[in-house]
């Protein structure tokens, strides 16, 4: 029995050892699947900073940890409506861009700088990724593809019986699609046409709501569309290749569509400032930034390394480079914005009622 | 006479079908991750052939390290710690008179009848009342509260089997009241204590709910690393090592069963002489 | 024996933190305005009651009573013939089947949702390996087939211990008296099997009302029951509603609290010391 207790007392000793390698530690609070794991590890050896990498569903899960106070977060990458509401709230602080040295060389995509300039974001956040939203579906569906490309946003709404159509799990994206559909702006305020969303949404009675798995449940063959950001698809079709398994999905966005950003911020909670800006920095050199893209499948706000991945998806993926750009030229694409207290909780509450116990 | 005896074969004809139908619920999902940790393939969306590089990944890649190691050493030491405590306050609480007693195993069993997710965010608020940062002390704490009754309710059943002049007895001839505890008391509830720590383990090893409101940004354990990686079932947060991971655990928990049952059996036998007089 | 009661105070100490403090907090918030992240105002309101008009609410009150009583029925009629079956066997293969049925409970709770989910699935890794192909996602059956085979367990557990410690000479003299078989069952063995059966509805339904992970995946979403909507108000609503969400969680989590009082105070009559709990 003693000896027993020893050896696991021991044992329990050795293997809290073994979880902790290095003393400085970086806390991350960021989407899963959303950083080349491999480059962590790498910046983990370089700068001898362990990184707590913990993965959330949602812009909301992340708001909800924040507001909490009761753990360290150092870096975050909420998207463009959540910053706005962060800096409303002071709940982010300024970037210290001197100590990044490798930013102004990448030069910012200068439709996207101007888009968050004009939201006064640009103290605040290092840009990350952008994108749209768009539908991905299966191509080994009779009908499916012609469907999709034909209707637009109304494919996800009217599928009826047809097709199973799976929609986003969160607020913001469910009402925005809603509102896409019916050719309404997706920051809408009016109270009639929230109203016409939320009965579209009923209306299209999904066969699934999901987050970020929705793709995944069209690989499963649980659905055959669903509302699915640009990267995501783009990881899937990379996997896909990784693994050999046949490319039997396709993604398709509609005319009008949002355009979305997500950036590393620092929170006000943060701790560990100095290697936060030593972690932005290093995903910002070109080498590290290159790979890092070509992994996720999401758009890289910065020029030079986008172009240079755009060229490599024509070359390998001839057409499907199209749907790459989240800002074609003469598109007109909306970025979310927070609008009040009172909106996200109307959204959540339209959510809320629209997901049925049928 | 012959239509009873019909009766009788019938009841035991429907006792055996729905047996057989309770271990094919039970076990089904569990054969399919069997099946699925020696599949090769990455996704699992179809049968790809037999491997066992999942088994190996989770040796030599440490890609499910961290939760693995988080999940282990709490299972160790919160059922250590709770086994330890809960054995010194099952043999208070027995100690009681009857009415305290039974008030007492009436707060004993809150936490186990409340269902998990009131227990984790009641958690989560004292936690956040006291300003403790949400980390591997919160977990542990979490679990440690919620393994502790199990630990009592193992323990009571043979406390009470227990003859109450076996304690006085040991105090008469010469031991101190903790030595009497530890050579007359414990000997005797060492099976209760044995399942007891088990179900602490048990309840540990697999707990989701409460770990979830009650971690921070450091600890993850397997339940909540699967929750956000099945939450994006993407390239690189998920992977069938967790399977792996599974299967092994429970084949390693169905031998660590045995062996204790067997051990059961020899200890009971030798327990009748250790007491104080009998160094 | 007396003397080792003080082993029993540090005990109550403990809960008073991490039972009947939290308690009152819930309590607190949920017939207040005050934000437990934001804290600046204290003022007794009934506003968070108001989450019971939302038609939303009083579905998934629905659907988790419906989907768990349902659940906890199958288990109870799958059980109990089990459980007594079980509980007749001779004592060592009695032992094994024992062992047999607590094993899958340590197999990973989401895994085996997971599981599910494949099973459910019409062209899975399932169907190569069985034949079988069954479309269940997103449907009521199939998320009572996963309650039952997260749960059935627990309802044996409870009946199994019952049935094995009853006395069965009762049952001979009621024979010996003459009563035929169905009578012995309902007059003799039910009422004596009852606190297991207490116990065994108590754990089998609870969590089966609660849960919110098997729900969200098997449900595909589409079926929420209370704890979705607790986990969405602590997790997700937070920001929105400048904190107040987690006081209407609050109050649901108390109404779930109160209900497993009272279902406490039901076991309690039968059982005092809650020893048919495990």
């Amino acid at each position: 029995m003693k000896k027993a207790l020893v050896l696991l007392l021991s044992l329990a000793f050795v293997l809290t050892l073994t979880a902790c390698s290095y003393k400085d530690k970086l806390y991350v609070l960021n989407w899963g699947d959303y950083m080349d794991e491999s480059l962590i590890k790498q910046f983990e050896k370089e700068y001898r900073i362990d990184v707590k990498y913990k993965p959330v569903g949602s812009n909301e899960d992340m708001a909800s940890l924040l507001i909490a106070q009761n753990a360290v977060y150092d870096l975050i990458f909420p998207s463009d409506y959540m910053i706005d509401k962060f800096i409303q709230d002071e709940m982010i602080q300024p970037i210290d861009f001197s100590l990044l040295t490798h930013f102004e060389a990448l030069e910012v995509n200068p439709t996207l700088a101007s888009l968050y300039a004009d939201s006064g974001f640009s103290d605040y956040v290092v840009p990350y990724a952008w994108g749209t939203i768009g539908i991905m579906y299966r191509t080994d569906k009779v009908g499916l593809q012609d469907f999709v490309e034909s209707e637009g946003w109304a494919a996800l709404f009217e599928s009826g019986s047809t097709y199973r159509a799976g929609m986003y799990d969160s607020s913001r994206d469910a009402v925005a699609a809603a509102l896409l559909y019916l050719g309404y702006s997706v920051n809408s305020e009016d109270g009639d046409e929230l109203e016409q969303a939320e009965s579209a949404l009923r209306d299209a009675n999904f066969h699934a709501w999901g987050e970020d798995n929705l793709k995944g449940r069209i690989l499963a063959n649980t659905l055959d569309l669903a509302l699915v950001y640009s990267g995501d698809y783009f990881s899937e079709y990379y996997a896909a290749i990784e693994d050999e398994r046949a490319i039997n999905f396709g993604f398709y966005v509609p005319e009008s569509t949002n355009v979305w950003m997500d950036a590393i911020v620092i929170p006000n909670i943060a701790q560990n400032i100095n290697s936060a800006h030593l972690f932005i920095d290093f995903f910002l050199r070109e080498e590290v930034a290159l790979q890092n893209y070509e992994w996720i499948g999401y758009a890289p706000p910065y020029i030079t390394i986008y172009d240079q991945i755009y060229d490599q998806i024509l070359s390998d993926f001839g057409g499907l480079a199209s749907t790459f750009d989240p800002y074609p030229q003469g598109s007109l694409r909306e970025m979310y914005v927070y609008g009040s207290n009172e909106r996200a909780t109307e959204l959540a509450h339209i959510l809320a009622r629209v997901k049925p116990n049928q | 006479m012959k239509r009873r005896k019909q009766r009788i074969l019938m009841a035991k004809a429907m006792g055996v079908i729905l047996t057989v139908m309770t271990f094919l619920i039970l076990y089904v999902p569990i054969l399919l991750i069997l099946m699925l940790s020696l599949n090769d393939s990455a996704r699992g969306y179809q049968w790809e052939g037999f491997t066992l590089k999942w088994y190996a990944m989770l040796f030599l890649d440490d890609i499910m390290k961290d939760p693995i190691v988080n999940t282990i050493s709490i299972a160790i030491l919160s059922t250590i710690i709770s086994t330890i405590l809960g054995t010194i306050f099952a043999i208070g609480i027995h100690a009681l008179e009857k009415k305290r007693r039974v008030r007492m195993m009436v707060m004993n069993n809150v936490p186990v009848v409340n269902p998990d997710i009131v227990t984790g965010i009641s958690l989560m608020i004292i936690f956040s009342i006291l300003s403790f940062t949400l980390g591997f002390s919160t977990v542990l704490i979490a679990h440690v509260f919620f393994s502790i009754p199990y630990v009592i309710l193992n323990i009571i059943p043979k406390l009470k089997r227990l003859d109450p002049n076996l304690y006085e007895a040991g105090l008469d001839l010469g031991c101190s009241r903790i030595e009497a505890v530890w050579r007359v008391i414990i000997p005797n509830i060492s099976t209760g204590i044995l399942t007891g720590a088990l179900m602490a383990f048990t309840m540990s090893i697999d707990d989701f709910v409460i770990t979830y409101f009650t971690s921070g940004n450091e600890y993850m354990n397997v339940s909540t690393w699967l929750y956000a990686a099945l939450a994006r079932e993407g390239r690189n947060s998920f992977t069938p090592v967790a399977y792996a991971y599974n299967t092994i655990i429970f084949l390693l928990t169905i031998i660590i069963i045995v062996f204790v049952n067997t051990r059961k059996e020899r200890k009971v036998r030798t327990h009748e002489k250790s007491t104080c007089f009998t160094p | 024996m007396k003397r080792l009661r003080f082993f029993s105070i540090p005990y109550l100490a403990w809960m008073l933190i991490f039972i009947a403090v939290p308690t009152l907090i819930l309590i607190m918030l949920a017939f207040s305005d005050y934000s437990l992240y934001y804290p600046s105002r204290f003022e007794i309101t009934w506003v968070n009651f108001q989450i019971f008009s939302q038609s939303y609410m009083s579905k998934a009150i629905i659907y988790s009573f419906g989907l768990s009583i349902i659940t906890t029925l199958i288990c109870f009629v799958i059980g109990y013939p089990v459980a007594y079956y079980l509980a007749n066997l001779p004592e060592k293969t009695r032992k094994i089947w024992l062992a047999l049925l607590i094993v899958p409970l340590w197999a990973n709770m989401l895994l085996r949702i997971f599981a599910w989910e494949k099973i459910f699935t019409p062209l899975s890794i399932f169907t190569d390996l069985s034949g079988l192909s069954l479309d269940l996602l997103g449907t009521n059956t199939g998320i009572v087939i996963g309650m039952v085979g997260m749960y059935l367990p627990f309802m044996i557990f409870p009946l199994f211990s019952v049935l094995e410690r009853m006395d069965y000479s009762l049952v001979e003299a009621a024979k010996d008296l003459g009563a035929t078989d169905l009578n012995v069952f309902f007059k003799v063995i039910f009422p004596m099997s009852l606190g297991g059966i207490v116990s065994g509805v108590i754990m089998t339904m609870l969590p089966a009302m609660t849960s919110f992970v098997l729900p969200a995946r098997i449900g595909l979403g589409r079926i929420n029951l209370i704890g979705n909507i607790i986990e969405s108000k602590f997790m997700k609503e937070v920001m929105g509603s400048g904190g107040l969400s987690i006081n209407v969680g609050s109050l649901i989590s108390l109404m779930l609290m109160l209900f497993s009082v009272i279902s406490f105070v039901i076991i309690t009559r039968f059982d005092k010391e809650g020893e048919t709990l495990i």
